[in-house]
């Protein structure tokens, strides 16, 4: 049996949510804690969209597992055939 | 000396008989004995046909439980999806966003977390699925909804979670 690829080790994401009403808030403490003001913006939709993408993602990795699974239990010696 | 002729004819008569019918004997037994002979051949191929029938069998059977097996994991991986398409369409996070902004960013901060734990776990990383939240997710922020699978943020009404140092 081949064994499994190594697990993935994710790292935390932080997100921030701006809106006209806590720009000024949010332009303050992002400075603050990194420096500089300097970030990638998404935009709901997009948001939305990554959130979709991750989620096919996890999908296809979940079945292709699955049919992994399958397939080592197909090819596992049958138990009952021994004994008989 | 006629009747030495008559006698001589009735030895050979005999004689004619007990030979053919010690041959018959003979051969009957040597049929009888392949006949047993090729029965108990056929006996042998009997039980190994009946025997790879049965493998055929469990066989057959082991498959079809492993592929129903099969369909019900491919379906469950649709759930998470399935699921967050919901969520999004019923929520309007453009007008949660500018209602409370705070409150959407613990809300998706808390679900992206537990996002990534989830998935860490679901590839065997057992310590990464179980580490501790990151310092700018306060204890009730809101970790996903009670589903695991709805989505990037969970439908919580609690405020603000993101620590800003």
């Amino acid at each position: 049996m081949v064994a499994r690829p190594k697990p993935i080790d994710l790292a935390d994401t932080r997100v921030y949510v701006v809106s006209k009403n806590n720009l000024e808030e949010f332009i303050a403490e992002f400075t603050d804690e990194n420096g500089e003001l300097a970030f990638v913006a998404l935009s709901i939709g997009d948001y939305e969209n990554l959130a979709l993408n991750v989620a096919e993602l996890r999908r296809y990795i979940n079945q292709q597992t699955d049919i992994i699974v399958y397939y080592e239990e197909s090819m596992k010696p049958d138990e009952t055939a021994k004994t008989d | 000396m006629s009747r030495v002729y008559i006698l001589l004819i009735v030895f050979g008569l005999l004689g004619g008989v007990g030979f053919g019918a010690y041959k018959y004997y003979t051969d009957t037994q040597q049929r009888i004995q392949t006949l047993a002979e090729n029965n108990a051949k056929l006996e042998v191929a009997l039980e190994t046909s009946e025997s790879s029938i049965n493998a055929l069998q469990a066989q057959a059977q082991q498959t079809a439980k492993l592929t129903n097996e099969l369909q019900v994991k491919l379906q469950k991986a649709e759930a998470y999806g399935d699921n967050l398409r919901n969520r999004l369409r019923q929520l309007d996070l453009l007008a949660d966003a500018i209602a409370d902004p705070k409150n959407l960013e613990g809300r998706m901060n808390g679900a992206t977390a537990k996002l990534w734990r989830e998935i860490m776990g679901e590839t065997g990383n057992t310590s990464g699925s179980s580490s501790n939240l990151p310092n700018w997710l306060q204890p009730n922020a809101g970790t996903g909804s009670e589903s695991s699978n709805t989505g990037t943020e969970d439908s919580s009404t609690s405020g603000s979670q993101t620590q800003t140092n």
